[in-house]
C-alpha cells in the first residue's frame, strides 16, 4: 500500500504532460519540427537523425499538487499532508506523462517536396484525480452517510506504443508549404478506463440502519497487451519492446499542416497531430461490472425448516444484479490529437540563408508571434497559449524563449537553442524555467535535446 | 573559433542543465511510510422482523427462545482481516411485545465455536425505539473475532407467559457494522 502510495504521488508529481512542445514548433526548421508540423518550413537536401539521439523528450505535468507539497521535508506530518493536498485536488486535476525517443528519423528533397520518416517509442499516460473513489479509499463510507461517490470521475489513460511514420510536405509557391504524415502504430501497452458511471451511497435504511446503494453502475477497465493468452501477467520488457514495432495491435494515424506567409515578414501556421486509433485485439483483457444493487443486510427468517445460507443468496444477488466479468473483446483506442496554431512576425535586421540547389531564402533576425496548442482529453480540450521571441544570432545559431499559460502554470517560461556545427546540428530546450530553483515545487517541466546531421 | 567554442559551451550546457541547475528543496520520499491510511465503513448487519408466530415450533409449542445464524464471511477477504483495528456494533431495537426480550449476538468460527459475545441486554416491553450501547471490539483484546465466519442472534422470552399466535405485534432488529481499518502502519 505504502508503495502504491508513493508511486501514485510521485506518478502524479513528475508525470508529464502530453507533447506541448511550443519551444520546438516552428523553431529554426528543425527536422523534428515537422512532427509537430508536417507542413512545416525546412530548406535542407536530407537530414538523418543519430539513431536514439536525434530526439528525446519529456514532459511532466500535474495541476492541483507539487512533489514538494507532500515531500518537503518541513516536520509538519505526512498524514496532514497528505490529507491537505487530497482535500484540496478537485475532478479536473489530472497528472499527465509523455515521453518520446525517436530511434530513427531521415528525410530527403526531391525537388520542392521534402519526404521524412522515421520511427519512434512514446509512452503516453493521461490521469483525472478521481475524488470520490479515492476519499471512499482513504476515508471510508462513515462519515459520509448519504454522499454518492461517484464512480464516472475514473478516467486514465496509458500509452506505450511504437510509431512509425512517413511524411512529405510541398512548397506550393513562395507563401505556401503544406505537409501530411502517415503513421503506423504498434501498441505494446494500453490501460484505459473512461466513461464510467454510477454511485455508491449508504443511506439510513427502513429495514436495517443502513443501506448501501450500488446505482445505474457500469465500469469498464480495458487492458491489452499486459495480459498474454495464458491468462498471466507479461513480465519481460523485451516482448513490449518487441510490440512496439509491428506487434499485433495496430493502429494508422495521419498529422496534416501547413505554412503560410501572408507577407514577407507574417507568417501563419497550423497542424493537427495524430488523429488517429489503435485496435486493441491481442492480449485484450477488459474487466467490467454493470447494474443496480442495493444492500440492506442479511435478512434472517428463524425459519426452522428453512436453512437459508444467507451469504450465498446475497452473493447471488449482488452477482445477477451487478454481474461483473472480463473479456477479451476488441476495442478501439483513440489517440490524443493536438492541435497547433501559430502566428509569427519577423523582424530586424534581413539575411540570406543559403539553400538547397544554392537557392536563398531571406529571413529576419527576430520574431515575435503567438501559438495556440490544444490536445483532446476524455473530459475536453486543453489549452496553451504561448508568446515568443526567436531571435538567430547568425545563419547557424538560433535561439527562441516562450512564456505559456496553461493549466499548469501561469509563468512558464521556456528557452531553446539550435546550433549548426558544420553538419552537425545540435538543438535543446527546457521550459518551466522559472521553477529551476525548486523543481520538485513545479506543476510542470519539460526538455527536448536531439542531434541530427543536415545538410544544404 | 571563438563562435564554436561558444557554441559547444552552449551544447554542453544543456545537456547538463537539467541536472546542474535545476533543484529542488529538501525532499524526502520515505515520508511516506509514515502515512496510514484510516477508512472507517460502516455497513448493515442482520435485520428481521418476528411475529408472534415465530415463537411456536412445528407442533404449534411456544419456544422459549428463537435462533437464527447467519454466514458472515467479511474476514476473509484479506484487507479487511490483514488491517482491522476495531469493530463497532450498533443494534437497533422496536418491541411492540408487551413484554421484555433478552438478545444475544454470537459471532461464531467455522467450527461453531464462539469468538466473542455480545452479552445478553433485555429490550424492555413496548420499547419502540430501544438502542442499545454501541459495542466496542478491539482486535488485539480480541483477535479471535477475526476468526468470525457466522453470526448467531437469539431472541429470548423470559416472561414465560403465553403468546397470542395470531397477534401481529412486532419485534424488530436492526444492527449495522463498523469496521476501523489502519492500512499502511
Amino acid at each position: 500500500m505504502k508503495k502504491i502510495i508513493t508511486l501514485l504521488f510521485v506518478f502524479f508529481g513528475i508525470i508529464s504532460y502530453s507533447q506541448n512542445k511550443q519551444v520546438l514548433y516552428d523553431f529554426a526548421e528543425l527536422p523534428q519540427t515537422l512532427l509537430l508540423n508536417p507542413g512545416a518550413e525546412t530548406n535542407y537536401k536530407f537530414h538523418v537523425g543519430v539513431p536514439m539521439l536525434s530526439g528525446l523528450s519529456l514532459e511532466i505535468g500535474s495541476t492541483g499538487f507539487t512533489v514538494s507539497d507532500i515531500f518537503t521535508i518541513d516536520n509538519i506530518p505526512v498524514q496532514d499532508k497528505v490529507t491537505r493536498v487530497l482535500s484540496g485536488l478537485t475532478t479536473k486535476d489530472h497528472i499527465k506523462i509523455n515521453t518520446q525517443i525517436e530511434v530513427i528519423n531521415a528525410g530527403f528533397r526531391v525537388d520542392k517536396n521534402y519526404f521524412s520518416f522515421g520511427f519512434y517509442e512514446e509512452v503516453d499516460a493521461f490521469s483525472y484525480f478521481p475524488k470520490d473513489p479515492v476519499k471512499l479509499i482513504t476515508d471510508g463510507n462513515s462519515a459520509f452517510l448519504n454522499r454518492s461517490f461517484n464512480f464516472s470521475q475514473i478516467v486514465y489513460k496509458v500509452d506505450v506504443l511504437g510509431v512509425l511514420h512517413f511524411g512529405a510536405s510541398r512548397e506550393i509557391n513562395e507563401k505556401l508549404t503544406i505537409g501530411g504524415r502517415f503513421k503506423i502504430y504498434s501498441s505494446a501497452a494500453n490501460l484505459e478506463s473512461s466513461r464510467n458511471t454510477g454511485t455508491f451511497t449508504t443511506t439510513e435504511g427502513t429495514n436495517n440502519i443502513y443501506n448501501h446503494n450500488l446505482d445505474n453502475v457500469d465500469l469498464n477497465f480495458r487492458t491489452s497487451g499486459i495480459v498474454g493468452d495464458d491468462n498471466e501477467y507479461i513480465d519481460t520488457p523485451e516482448t513490449y519492446l518487441g510490440n512496439t514495432f509491428f506487434g499485433s495491435n495496430l493502429g494508422v494515424g495521419l498529422d496534416i499542416g501547413f505554412t503560410y506567409h501572408s507577407s514577407k515578414q507574417l507568417e501563419f501556421t497550423g497542424s493537427i497531430v495524430d488523429f488517429g486509433f489503435v485496435n486493441h485485439k491481442n492480449n485484450v483483457k477488459t474487466a467490467t461490472a454493470k447494474g443496480s444493487y442495493v444492500f440492506e443486510g442479511v435478512e434472517t427468517t428463524f425459519d426452522e425448516n428453512d436453512f437459508t445460507n444467507y451469504w450465498d443468496e446475497f452473493e447471488e444477488n449482488f452477482k445477477r444484479q451487478l454481474p461483473s466479468g472480463d473479456n477479451s473483446d476488441s476495442y478501439i483506442s483513440w489517440r490524443p490529437t493536438k492541435v497547433n496554431a501559430s502566428l509569427k512576425y519577423s523582424y530586424g535586421e534581413r539575411r540570406s540563408l543559403e539553400c538547397y540547389r544554392n537557392t536563398h531564402k531571406d529571413f529576419y533576425a527576430n520574431a515575435l508571434g503567438v501559438q495556440l496548442f490544444s490536445v483532446f482529453r476524455p473530459l475536453g480540450p486543453q489549452l496553451a497559449l504561448t508568446g515568443f521571441y526567436e531571435r538567430a544570432f547568425s545563419k547557424k545559431f538560433h535561439a527562441k524563449f516562450t512564456y505559456t499559460l496553461d493549466e499548469y502554470s501561469f509563468y512558464n517560461i521556456g528557452a531553446g537553442l539550435s546550433a549548426q556545427l558544420g553538419a552537425i546540428n545540435l538543438y535543446g530546450m527546457v521550459d518551466n524555467i522559472a521553477q529551476f530553483a525548486d523543481i520538485a515545487a513545479s506543476n510542470n517541466v519539460s526538455f527536448q535535446v536531439g542531434v541530427n546531421v543536415i545538410f544544404n | 573559433m571563438h563562435l564554436e567554442m561558444f557554441l559547444k559551451k552552449i551544447v554542453v550546457w544543456f545537456i547538463c542543465f537539467f541536472s546542474m541547475v535545476s533543484c529542488y528543496g529538501d525532499i524526502d520520499f520515505k515520508q511516506i511510510e509514515d502515512y496510514t491510511l484510516t477508512p472507517e465503513i460502516v455497513s448493515p448487519l442482520i435485520y428481521f422482523t418476528v411475529l408472534p408466530n415465530k415463537f411456536f415450533n412445528g407442533a404449534n409449542i411456544q419456544q422459549p427462545f428463537i435462533e437464527d445464524i447467519a454466514d458472515f464471511r467479511a474476514f476473509e477477504d484479506n484487507t479487511l482481516r490483514g488491517n482491522v483495528v476495531k469493530i463497532v456494533i450498533d443494534v437497533e431495537i422496536k418491541n411492540e411485545f408487551d413484554r421484555s426480550f433478552g438478545a444475544q449476538i454470537d459471532l461464531l468460527n467455522e467450527e461453531g465455536e464462539v469468538t466473542y459475545t455480545i452479552n445478553r441486554f433485555a429490550i424492555p416491553a413496548n420499547d419502540l425505539n430501544y438502542v442499545h450501547p454501541s459495542e466496542e471490539i478491539l482486535i488485539e483484546d480480541n483477535f479471535n473475532v477475526k476468526d468470525a465466519t457466522k453470526v448467531r442472534v437469539r431472541v429470548t422470552d423470559s416472561s414465560a407467559r403465553a403468546i397470542d399466535v395470531n397477534d401481529t405485534t412486532e419485534f424488530q432488529f436492526k444492527s449495522s457494522l463498523k469496521v476501523f481499518l489502519e492500512l499502511g502502519a
